[in-house]
């Protein structure tokens, strides 16, 4: 069952019972107040206040009684019901603990951010349709609200607080601004939408991951020409997590670049550059990989030490570059 | 300077301390509020015609718009209205002369219109407060981010608010005196008609709500003018924030409803020409929804982090809130069947109300549902919910205009405008608020939202003016009444039973000519002076009627007080730059630490005005409360009244034990943040900030020395021993500045280690609270001074030697408070 089951299964009931009591009593109400409207043939003087005396409650009480517990019977009955469907919800489906994709939301005045547990961070909110999805909200500045209200899920992004809840997606699309702020978060609070994405189903979506994990390097010389000789290795270790390590031969670059579709996890990975002979020096760089990134790294004849800094600035372009077709794909 | 001038003089209105006048007062700034937030809503409406806003609010206005707009409504507007009312009628239907302070109550009406002077100048400080009405953390201070700017404007608006509760303070412990102290003989405390019962229920409820809240608002503006760091941390700080807020909150939206179902009850009593059903039982439930309004205040939060236990916990107590009010419903419903019901302007804005507030209740309960509140939160549901709700309350405060006006005016008003004002409010209404629950998918406070909600809100737009358009028909109505209505009757309604009635309109100055009194089941008017002579029993009363005529009821130091206070305040909220530069030039010289780093700054560069304004306040404040104190004014006890349940102890008495339960509250919730601060971050992870604990004990052993020297003072007073009084409140003061001497001590200790009150959430806590203390200390070494002063000069409290001994209630409470304070800061 998604929340929007649930959501519908609640409210229609409370709906269809709130408009029925809703009118029922207003019905009653006005009935009443034109029934017993004054004309002059009123008679019936009971309970009429008279000026200066001491309150004496009008009769009747029983009735006040009856409607009254009738009342309440309706509400707790309506609230306690309800609260199995509060259970469900605050668990999640049973899914959720198995393989559910976790996605780290993030808000920051005033967009919002996403690292998935494989450590992907793209631009837009994607997930496969009818498949768990457990996000845990937080904040960088002040207090937002994370929603999306076609999913009927929302969390408060407060900053130092990690607030935990899940929903499922069950109609692939694209949506613009479905993502919404619903907190007062400062000037730009209005439009702190962002777009949301479901794809067809979990083969759809791995491929996305596929994809996303594409990471193309080139290799170059200070001419700005690919390398196509004198490198033996190059290697990739990630940071933090291990067994994710992986090195690739000289001869598996074709005109000094390769594409490397088998990396599963995103983060910081340090790279090193192994030369063959002593055309170049060896090169140690480390990168962030949390989306389709295209490196390239500058290998520096062993006299040559000026031009440390450009290298660099590439680097630094590159990874502006990186997130952008993480967006865009 | 008893005698008033006449109402046409603008003197008259500063110098007034007449309950009528004041309320009068109240009335009418409180409808210039209702239009200046109405102004604000017409223009964020005028702004979400279409998606993405027709352009005539930057972001940063509409933010602006709204805020003012709810602050206003809810603090300026609706409290303040229900205050009118109560001050003009609470006293007559409890046969009083006047409250028990009018002087205090005259204080109470000038906060309140500085305060609001205050709101109205934050706009032209670089902005209002754009965070909301209810003004979340971190969003709320100078944070460590670039998506605040604190303006001078906001910090005015904060300050704004706590001048605004100091108003209300004052009013609920005056309020509540004279409720208590003040009815008719044979007035018991259920026989009090429904107005004043839900009136006595607001006050009850403001004092402990409004004191936390005065609390966090105060933490607040210490944040926002010392850079302290209660709200700006991401350790705790927004959920601090949301705690003391709803705590005060969830009270406040039955603070701002109670009265008005007060008026419902009356108004339906009259025009149905038929006794309340169930009065007990309607009695019964608003008490029980007044002690438990302070218990649900946990679900507007329901989608922070709060677990699972709390929310079902909380989840049964907000149902359980909503029962009585079923059952007050009912017994409004059942009050017309059988009776006379007349049609009549109030009437018809009583029966508006009520059936807006079955529709408001039925979608409360919506958001009572835990699952519900999930995707409601934040959204236009709720906007729909609670001005459902609210402005069913304000429907029923115009139907009170109405129907006391002619009792206020002395005039009629016309009946055919009258009906055309409520045709067109309550269409305007329901435009208005009920395409909110269409478009309940848009968030709040937003002017992005589907196309699919686009109608909706431009239906609300429309309604929007319409409602504004029934306003102003409104005010025409009583224009014209003014000028050109018949004259009222004593009492124009056929079945009313309460005693405003019984007397002219406008009723006289001093309300009654002879002593009301119910001892015969029944309002009379007792002459006491005929009846003595007649050889009566009463013999105490002849005295008391001689010093009845005595009473005062002019007193420019309320005003004068109110002003200072005003000037004070402005100073105040433009010191944040100065506090800036010394702690940037601090940080830059090597001499202090903060452990996030230096803040983002305040808006704006030093202003030397505001230095100069805070000095001349505090001169202007230091001079009136002195005139204050020393002048004569003579509001006389009632010598015959109902006094349940606190008949053993005389007015002002009861006055400071109701002040001192509401700081009570004050400290509670300071010492509640140190706790869950605490908390938060880890109890034993704590570090203890003072450099040691002797000072400290030190502190201790001095505080409670001076209880034992003030235990002395009252000894001498009453012994009427004059060297003896002066010595014991002389070794107070002493024992007072020795413990201030210590303080200083310490903290400048701190300060050479670079430890300021900016250096991180623990030294935040640690100063302010202890900051917080030490104030009270100095407050009350200013009243033992300007005692010792009154002794020099006119040998006071020898005769009379309550005042020493409520100075000494004060002191015992500061110095209670040390004790609790002293462990926890420096012990554990
Ligand atoms: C009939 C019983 C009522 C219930 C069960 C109820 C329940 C609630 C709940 C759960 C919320 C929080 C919604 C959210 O933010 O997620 C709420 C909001 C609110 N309610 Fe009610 N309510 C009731 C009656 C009232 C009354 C009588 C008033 C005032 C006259 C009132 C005024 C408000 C206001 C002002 C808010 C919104 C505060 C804000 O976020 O700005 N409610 N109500
Ligand atoms: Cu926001
Ligand atoms: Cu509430």
């Amino acid at each position: 069952m998604t929340r929007v089951d649930v959501f519908e299964d609640i409210f229609l009931v409370f709906l269809a019972l709130g408009t029925l009591v809703g009118i029922i009593v207003v019905s009653y109400t006005l009935y009443n107040a034109y029934k017993y409207r004054d004309t002059e043939d009123r008679t019936d003087d009971k309970d009429l206040p008279a000026l200066g005396e001491l309150p004496t409650g009008g009769g009747s009480g029983k009735k006040l009684f009856v409607s009254f517990i009738l009342s309440a019977i309706v509400v707790i009955a309506l609230i306690v019901w309800t609260y199995g469907m509060l259970l469900y919800v605050e668990d999640g489906p049973d899914e959720l603990d198995e393989d559910a994709i976790e996605v780290d939301v993030q808000g920051s005045a005033f967009s919002w951010s996403y690292e998935y547990d494989n450590g992907l961070e793209p631009n837009e909110l994607v997930v496969p349709a009818d498949e768990p999805v457990q996000i845990s909200v937080t904040s960088t500045d002040v207090w937002h609200t994370f929603g999306i209200s076609q999913e009927r899920v929302k969390a408060d992004a407060i900053p130092g607080e990690h607030d935990e809840t899940w929903f499922i997606a069950e109609d692939p699309g694209e949506y613009e601004n479905a993502i919404e702020c619903f907190e007062l978060c400062g000037a730009g609070h209005s439009s702190m939408d962002d777009d949301f994405r479901v794809l067809e189903d979990q083969e759809a979506y791995e491929e996305w991951v596929d994809e996303q994990f594409t990471l193309d390097i080139t290799l170059e010389d200070e001419d700005e020409e690919p390398v196509t000789e004198g490198v033996d290795e190059l290697t990739l270790v990630h940071q933090e997590e291990e067994g994710h390590e992986y090195a690739y031969d000289g001869d598996e670059f074709e005109n000094g670049s390769i594409t490397i579709n088998e990396i599963d996890q995103g983060g910081d990975y340090d790279v090193e550059i192994t030369p063959e002979g002593d055309e170049f020096e060896p090169v140690e760089e480390s990168i962030v990989f949390t989306g389709p990134s295209d490196e390239t790294f500058t290998l520096e004849s062993p006299e040559d030490e000026e031009d440390d800094e450009e290298n660099n600035e590439d680097e630094g372009d590159d990874e502006t570059d990186n997130d952008e077709e993480g967006g865009e794909n | 300077m008893s005698d008033l001038p006449p109402k046409t003089s603008i003197k008259r209105w500063l110098v007034t301390t007449n309950h009528k006048d004041v309320g009068t007062l109240y009335l009418a700034t409180a409808l210039f509020f209702l239009v200046l937030g109405g102004m604000m809503a017409l223009l964020f409406r005028a702004q979400l015609w279409q998606s993405g806003g027709t352009g005539i609010l930057s972001g940063d206005g509409f933010n602006q718009a709204v805020t003012a707009h709810g602050l206003i409504m809810v603090f300026w507007f609706l409290s303040p209205i229900a205050s009118g009312f109560a001050n003009y009628f609470v006293p007559l239907q409890i046969g009083a002369k006047d409250l028990a302070f009018p002087r205090l109550n005259a204080l109470s009406y000038w906060f309140y219109l500085f305060s609001g002077i205050m709101i109205a100048l934050s706009f032209f400080q670089g902005g209002t407060f754009a965070g909301g009405w209810t003004m979340y953390a971190p969003l709320n201070v100078p944070t460590y981010t670039p998506a605040v700017e604190a303006t001078t404007g906001g910090t005015i608006t904060v300050f704004a608010l706590i001048l605004f509760v100091l108003s209300i303070t004052l009013g609920t412990i005056n309020f509540l005196v004279t409720i208590h102290r003040s009815r008719a003989e044979g007035l018991g405390l259920w026989n009090i008609p429904l107005f004043t019962w839900s009136w006595l229920l607001t006050v009850w409820m403001m004092l402990f709500a409004f004191a936390a809240l005065l609390a966090a608002l105060l933490l607040l503006g210490i944040d926002r003018v010392m850079m302290t760091q209660y709200f700006a941390t991401d350790q705790g700080s927004g959920l601090l924030w949301a705690h003391l807020f709803w705590f005060f909150g969830h009270p406040e939206v039955y603070i701002v409803f109670f009265p008005a179902l007060g008026i419902m009850f009356e108004t339906f009593q009259t025009f149905c020409g038929r006794r309340l059903v169930g009065r007990k039982w309607v009695i019964i439930a608003m008490v029980l929804v007044a002690v438990q309004s302070f218990l649900v205040w946990m679900h507007h939060m329901f989608l922070t982090t709060i677990n699972l236990e709390i929310k079902t916990l909380i989840m049964a107590t907000t149902i359980g809130i909503s029962l009585p009010f079923d059952l007050m419903v009912f017994a409004l419903i059942y009050t017309m069947v059988k009776g006379r019901v007349r049609f009549t302007t109030p009437f018809l804005f009583s029966l508006g109300a009520l059936v807006l507030f079955i529709l408001g209740g039925i979608t409360g309960v919506f958001l009572g549902a835990v699952v519900l509140d999930y995707e409601f939160r934040g959204t236009y549901w709720v906007v729909a919910h609670f001005h459902y709700v609210m402005v069913s309350g304000v429907t029923a405060l115009i139907a009170g205009l109405y129907y006391w006006w002619p009792k206020i005016s002395g005039k009629m008003y016309s009946e055919k405008l009258g009906k055309l004002n409520f045709a067109v409010y309550f269409f305007g209404f329901n435009l208005l608020y009920f395409p909110m629950f269409l478009a309940w998918e848009t968030p709040r406070r937003v002017f992005h939202f589907g196309e699919s909600m686009q109608i909706y809100h431009q239906m609300a737009t429309v309604g929007a003016f319409v409602l504004a358009t029934s306003f102003a028909i409104m005010f025409i109505t009583f224009g014209h009444s003014y000028l050109y209505g018949p004259k009222a009757p004593d009492n124009p309604w056929k079945y009313s039973r309460t005693a405003e009635w019984a007397i002219p309109s406008p009723p006289p100055l001093d309300n009654w000519s002879g002593r009301p009194s119910y001892a015969s089941g029944q309002l009379e008017f007792v002459d006491d002076a005929a009846k003595a002579t007649d050889g009566g029993v009463a013999t105490e009363t002849p005295a008391a009627q001689q010093e009845e005529e005595h009473a005062d009821h002019a007193s420019i130091w309320p005003f004068g007080i109110g002003l200072g206070t005003f000037v004070t305040f402005i100073g105040i909220s433009g010191l944040t730059p100065y506090v800036y530069d010394f702690m940037e030039s601090a940080v830059e010289a090597g001499n202090a630490e903060i452990a996030n780093g230096l803040p983002a700054g305040p808006d704006a560069e030093p202003n030397i005005m505001f230095p100069i304004l805070t000095v001349i306040g505090l001169m202007i404040l230091t001079y009136t409360l002195f005139k204050f104190g020393v002048e004569e004014f003579n509001a006389p006890e009632m010598a015959i009244a109902e006094r349940w349940p606190f008949g053993g102890i005389d007015n002002t008495k009861m006055g400071v034990w109701v002040f001192l339960a509401s700081d009570v509250v004050v400290f509670g919730a300071a010492i509640g943040a140190y706790v869950f601060m605490r908390i938060h971050m880890g109890w034993t992870e704590w570090e203890t900030i003072p450099f040691a604990s002797w000072p400290g004990l030190l502190n201790t052993y001095i505080l409670l020395t001076s209880s034992f020297t003030v235990i002395l003072a009252l000894v001498m007073a009453e012994r009427q021993n004059k060297k003896g009084l002066l010595a014991t409140l002389g070794a107070t003061m002493l024992l007072g500045f020795a413990f201030m001497g210590v303080k200083a001590y310490e903290y400048s200790v701190k300060f050479g280690d670079g430890d300021y009150w900016f250096s991180g959430l623990e030294y935040s806590l640690y100063y302010v609270t202890t900051g917080l203390h030490a104030l009270h200390v100095i407050l009350g070494l200013i009243v033992a001074g300007f005692m010792i002063y009154r002794v020099l000069s006119i040998d006071a409290y020898l005769e009379d030697h309550r005042p020493v001994e409520y100075f000494g209630l004060y002191w015992h409470f500061v110095d209670i408070v040390w004790v609790f304070l002293f462990p926890l800061f420096y012990l554990v």
